[in-house]
């Protein structure tokens, strides 16, 4: 099996990697990188489970091949966290009951964290077509547009405090 | 799991067109993948497969207006056709259609080269880019052609391209001032679901409201997609009224049924098809 | 009333973390060095004997550690709750397409996937019978003995002749639901590995420990201490990973044994459903009998359970929906029978809501239909024939424990206003290209196992030196929040805070077998059992307190971190009253069994009092219906339910938001699609459940019914909150059209044309 090398920044780092030229960006990340955060749910794209954010714009890791990744930058849900401090998403998706059994948790983190550094104020409907893509099963998605929209507004009052930026 | 496959980065269209002309059919353009990728899942290779990278290549993306025409790159992606300005002012059908195509992620990897390539019967760029008269720019190492859309796909997933010539531009020439649009898309929910049937319409009045020019594209209709010229001509040539859109929305119905038989879906998609041109028509018309 | 520090309270939880940074460990994300991989071989055909398998090729294909059939089944190939004639590998025959036969342990996924190819099978195809229908007539292949229907209940009461010779009218309806896929966003997996001692250690999404574990003892021949299950985060569940997950484990076990390595098993979707079990497909035939006034006289009911290729909790589900089959009404006079048959097809089990979605499918829409026929007011039917404290049910029980039904129908009416917006929608034009309609359902559900069986649960509580509580509990937490609950009871009971309280995943070296993660018994019966431990830690900590305190006092306590006495005083610290007793020499560790309370149900007559309390819900939805495409949104949703006592308010609000959605997708969206034995849809690209976009403002109505047998009241609401959705909304739909939809899903072509096309 041919490889492919490419150099790319997930979470922040720099990672230059010899791929075989079948492996998806999902399973590079789980399996070569070992960030099993992204999780696998139905492999075509159909579910959500495995986006990640890639060059600012959330995508499906299993409909990536990893050799498609050189030069991007890449951030997973393990990314969220800056120095143990929780992203708003994290901490409101806690706070407002958005999580159950979890599974599509990081994929749903995953497309907030996109909708929110291209639109920090979004609407309702903004954030239910933000997430339209990612498949719930447990909790009828009501509690993970309410935290969603909390960490908007969040993100707002903090920017007002600390009068930063605060993207990925 | 993907099969085992060969992996090639193209650096230009140039380099893309010489290797699919040395490599023959078991090379295959990779775009934005989510359509390509999918189908090559399996464990066992029945023959060799060597994806050809485009997806870097420089100038392949773009939207841009020309004098005549709007002009978007092969590789531009549904979420750059949504969100595009141009596109919603001077193609405005395809921007709803990229609008609702697959789900965000999706969107944000397919590109419109690969939607009208892989030429399903449910392609979501296709009937407005039939409505909305496209020309299709293919290189090859022979030279490059501009091609219809209506024909350039001939049947469910297969077009008439050869196999060594790759899609670059897709050419829309701009709609006469006072044109008429819209769009209308049929699905099983309101998100993340493929086009049951859907229609693009494009309608220029003159000043006295008779409709000189009538175009109806339709998605998930008939095997091949074309122009449903018979309701087309239903409504050319007068003002439009309620009887003549009901007519020329009973047309279409019974072009598709001519076309593809008495299937096991006709009798939904028959009341359905007749609905949504209906609708179609109203809704460029602005009377809803 | 005692006001409540934790129970109650919105609260963290306690397994929210990991699952927002990626740090939760679910199945696929264990590892290990040294671990192979497992792939499954499975049927090409639906019903065939099993002629011979080869394996002589595969096992020298690279890679490959092992390759295994039924014939290198250590033990018995048979498991199964009620009538174990499941297998793990096919032996004599092949009874559904998912049938495994062969399994694979190789060096990679892809090069054991690549072995399967080397496998060599010789089948002799059988006749086969794919509907339920075909499986009953005489000279039917048997799939399993001579008669394919292997389940019969029924419901007696009264005398149905009486009943009908006393009704003003009578109606006569066949109702008929789908197959339906959990469709938990994460796919079966699991990791076995030798423990060095002869035994196996799993690790999985195993949903029922104890069974599993009991099959993999009967499988591996192994005693039950020999075999260890640990349950991993699990990714969603809703009664689907039971008997799936013991084949999966059994398999992955009997690799791992024969290797001497880890071996990991992970479904792809498609796996998952092909032969991962489904929830039972109904036809459900009804005659009702009323009086023009509206008060029901007699019903009459026979529904028909496809049940696939295997028993697994057939029995039982099918009990279930005969014993509740006259939903929340009195009705004199009652005949019910419910029946399981084979097929060969993907076998159905256990789904959330257990044999309740379907029958309350079924008679709620004929309630309406009732309604219709006398020009009532659905809601007024319902009340008028609704159950109160003292009724009599179906099944002759006099409900003592009071009844909170009037008050989800009355609340649920408020909330959407029901008269006043059913008048306004009347007004609407018939024809009018989309139209509205409001709807309503309403059920009654028997909490736990009632006669199913055994119904206890048992927990530890182990209070640690600096004052931090450990809790085990013998049921699982499948992501509804159970460790949650469990963990404020026990802060509740010792008065300490909740972020003090750690639970520790469910393992069965440590739990006495306390039951299955199912009839959304887990808070009645393992909350119960938690809170009995704590109190017992809780009693042995304040007769130390007093003895330290040189008290006598009666009424100290335990709240917030401090031993308090009875004005309040705070005395000393919990964390040191905690080591104090460690000094002494005072173990704080508690065991907690709870038992359900004792049930009768006499199965030859059809009678008796099948479960020891129950809880009540009305759902109303109002839909807009586009009448020229079949196209269906719903644009409001209430959700009403006795809860008994609201432990943790956002996990209930999540129960109901959640189940709604489940019930929306049931009612217009969901149906896996069979032809002669193979499964066209396999994946969501095809089976598709409510998106974001497809879901309605909910509103939630929680009433609050405390109930003597659960802790602190609290009842059930896992599966309460998904069985009449579907009901609601088809209502709903047919208030809008005027026309009845009989049969799930009411898709497109259901609602536009009032019938199912077959794709050919």
């Amino acid at each position: 099996m041919e490889v492919v090398a490419i150099k790319c920044t997930v979470n922040g780092r720099e990672h230059r990697l010899e791929c075989e030229a079948n492996l998806t960006l999902l399973d590079m990340l789980r399996e070569s990188l070992g960030l099993t955060g992204t999780k696998s749910g139905c492999a075509v794209g159909e579910c959500g489970a495995c986006t990640v954010v890639m060059n600012g714009e959330a995508v499906n890791a299993c409909l990536v091949l990893a050799a498609q990744v050189d030069g991007a930058d890449i951030l997973t849900v393990e990314g969220l966290q800056e120095d143990g401090v929780l992203d708003p998403l994290q901490e409101m998706f806690i706070r407002h009951g958005a999580v159950q059994c979890g599974f599509c948790t990081p994929g749903m983190l995953m497309s907030a964290k996109a909708l929110l550094n291209g639109n920090p104020d979004p609407t309702e409907e903004e954030i239910r077509v933000a997430i339209s893509g990612n498949l719930c099963r447990c909790t009828g998605y009501q509690q993970i547009v309410e935290a969603i929209s909390a960490a908007s507004a969040k993100e707002k009052s903090r920017e007002k405090k600390e009068g930063k930026n605060c993207g990925w | 799991m993907i099969r085992p496959l060969k992996y090639r980065r193209m650096r230009s269209i140039e380099e893309t067109c010489s290797a699919l002309m040395v490599l023959g059919p078991s090379a295959r353009v990779l775009a934005g993948g989510t359509d390509l990728i999918v189908s090559l899942r399996g464990a066992e290779p029945k023959e060799d497969v060597i994806l050809l990278d485009i997806g870097t290549i420089p100038g392949l993306g773009e939207i841009r207006e020309e004098e005549r025409a709007l002009v978007i790159g092969s590789l531009a992606s549904f979420a750059q056709i949504a969100l595009s300005p141009l596109v919603r002012q001077l193609a405005s059908p395809l921007a709803g259609a990229a609008a609702r195509m697959g789900n965000p992620q999706v969107r944000n990897r397919a590109t419109i080269g690969g939607n009208i390539c892989n030429a399903s019967p449910c392609a979501d760029s296709v009937p407005a880019l039939i409505a909305l008269d496209a020309r299709l720019h293919f290189v090859s190492t022979e030279g490059e052609h501009l091609l219809p859309v209506e024909e350039t796909i001939d049947g469910p997933y297969s077009t008439t391209v050869p196999h060594d010539a790759l899609l670059t531009d897709i050419v829309i020439p701009k709609l006469p001032a006072g044109a008429l649009t819209s769009y209308v898309r049929l699905a099983r929910r309101q998100a993340a679901a493929k086009a049951r049937m859907a229609v693009a319409v494009v309608l220029v009045p003159d000043e006295k409201g008779n409709l000189v020019d009538v175009r109806i594209g339709c998605g998930s209709v008939t095997p091949r997609p074309h122009r449903m010229r018979k309701a087309e001509g239903r409504l050319l040539g007068s003002v439009p009224t309620d009887e003549r859109l009901a007519a020329s929305a009973t047309d279409v119905a019974a072009e598709m049924i001519q076309e593809t038989g008495i299937r096991w879906s006709t009798e939904y998609k028959e009341p359905a098809v007749k609905a949504l041109t209906r609708r179609a028509l109203r809704e460029a018309l602005g009377w809803d | 009333m005692k006001d409540f520090k934790v129970v109650g309270k919105k609260v963290r939880r306690v397994d929210a973390l990991g699952k927002v940074t990626g740090q939760a460990r679910y199945a696929a994300d264990l590892a290990d060095p040294h671990m192979l991989y497992g792939a499954v071989l499975r049927a090409s055909l639906s019903h065939a004997r099993v002629v011979s398998i080869d394996v002589s090729q595969a096992v020298s294909f690279p890679g490959v550690e092992a390759v295994l059939t039924a014939a290198d089944v250590p033990g018995r190939n048979r498991f199964g709750t009620m009538i174990p004639n499941q297998r793990v590998l096919a032996d004599d025959k092949v009874r559904f397409r998912g049938d495994g036969l062969a399994v694979v342990a190789a060096r990679s996924a892809r090069e054991a996937a690549r072995a399967l190819s080397g496998i060599r099978v010789q089948l002799e195809p059988l006749s086969a019978v794919f509907s339920p229908e075909e499986a009953m007539k005489r000279g039917a292949p048997g799939i399993h003995g001579k008669s394919n229907i292997f389940v019969h209940h029924k419901v007696r009461k009264g005398r149905i002749a009486d009943g009908f010779r006393r009704a003003d009218v009578i109606l006569r309806r066949t109702y008929t639901t789908a197959l339906i896929e959990h469709a938990y966003l994460e796919p079966e997996a699991v990791m076995a590995r030798p423990d060095g001692e002869g035994g196996v250690l799993v690790e999985g999404c195993v949903q029922n420990m104890y069974t599993t574990r009991r099959g993999l003892s009967t499988v591996l021949r192994l005693p039950l201490a020999k075999i260890r299950v640990v349950q991993t985060t699990v990714g969603g569940s809703f009664g689907g990973k039971d008997e799936v997950m013991t084949v999966l484990a059994a398999r992955a076990a009997m690799l791992a044994l024969r290797t001497g390595r880890p071996v990991q098993m992970v479904n792809s979707r498609e796996e998952s459903f092909h032969e991962s079990y489904k929830r039972h497909p109904y036809v459900m035939e009804y005659r009702i009998g009323a009086k023009k006034n509206g008060r029901l006289t007699a019903l009459e009911v026979r529904m028909v359970a496809n049940a696939g290729a295997y028993a697994t909790t057939t029995p039982f589900v099918v009990w279930r929906s005969v014993v509740q089959c006259a939903g929340p009404y009195v009705v004199p006079h009652v005949k019910a029978d419910a029946y399981g048959v084979y097929t060969n097809t993907v076998y159905t089990g256990a789904m959330r809501g257990f044999g309740s979605p379907q029958g309350n499918f079924g008679i709620e829409l004929l309630m309406d239909e009732l309604a219709g026929e006398l020009g009532m007011d659905p809601l007024d039917l319902r009340i008028l024939n609704g159950i109160r404290t003292g009724s009599r049910t179906a099944t002759g029980q006099k409900l003592d424990q009071p009844v909170a039904f009037i008050e989800t129908l009355e609340r649920s009416a408020r909330s959407i206003n029901w008269k006043r917006r059913r008048e306004e929608l009347d007004g609407q034009p018939r024809n009018a290209r989309r139209r509205k309609g409001i709807g309503m359902a309403a059920s009654y559900r028997g909490c736990a196992l009632g006669a199913e069986g055994t119904d206890a649960a048992g927990a530890v509580v182990s209070v640690q030196t600096d004052g931090s509580v450990i809790v085990w509990s013998g049921i699982a937490e499948v992501g509804q929040g159970y460790y949650t609950v469990i963990a404020q009871i026990t802060a509740e009971v010792l008065g300490v805070n909740l972020a003090d309280v750690t639970v520790l995943p469910y393992d069965t070296a440590i739990m006495s077998d306390s039951g299955p993660s199912v009839a959304s018994r887990s808070t009645m019966l393992g909350g119960t059992a938690t809170r009995r431990a704590a109190g017992r830690v809780r009693r042995k900590m304040l007769a130390e307190a007093r003895l330290i305190l040189r008290t006598k006092a009666k009424s100290m306590d335990l709240e917030r971190g401090w031993v308090v006495s009875s004005g309040g005083q705070r005395r000393m610290r919990i964390r040191d009253l905690a080591a104090a007793c460690f000094e002494r020499g005072v173990a704080l560790f508690e065991f907690g069994w709870y038992k359900g309370p004792d049930i009768h149900w006499d199965e030859q007559r059809g009678r008796g009092s099948p479960y020891f309390t129950y809880v009540y819900g009305t759902n109303m939805a109002e839909v807009e219906v586009d009448q020229e495409t079949g196209e269906v949104r719903v644009l409001q949703f209430v959700s009403a339910h006795d809860v008994g006592r609201v432990v943790n308010p956002q996990g209930v609000l999540g129960q109901i938001y959640g189940g709604v959605a489940m019930g929306l997708g049931y009612g217009l969206l969901e149906e896996v699609e069979e032809r002669e034995g193979r499964l066209v849809t396999e994946n969501f690209d095809e089976y598709l459940i409510p998106t974001s976009l497809d879901m309605p403002q909910m509103k939630a109505v929680m009433v609050e019914n405390p109930d003597r047998h659960g802790p602190y009241g609290a009842k059930s609401v896992g599966e309460p909150t998904t069985e009449i959705a579907a009901p609601a909304v088809v209502n709903a739909i047919c208030h809008a059209t005027g026309q009845r939809v009989r049969d799930l899903p009411a898709n497109l072509e259901r609602v536009l044309l009032g019938k199912k096309l077959v794709r050919t």
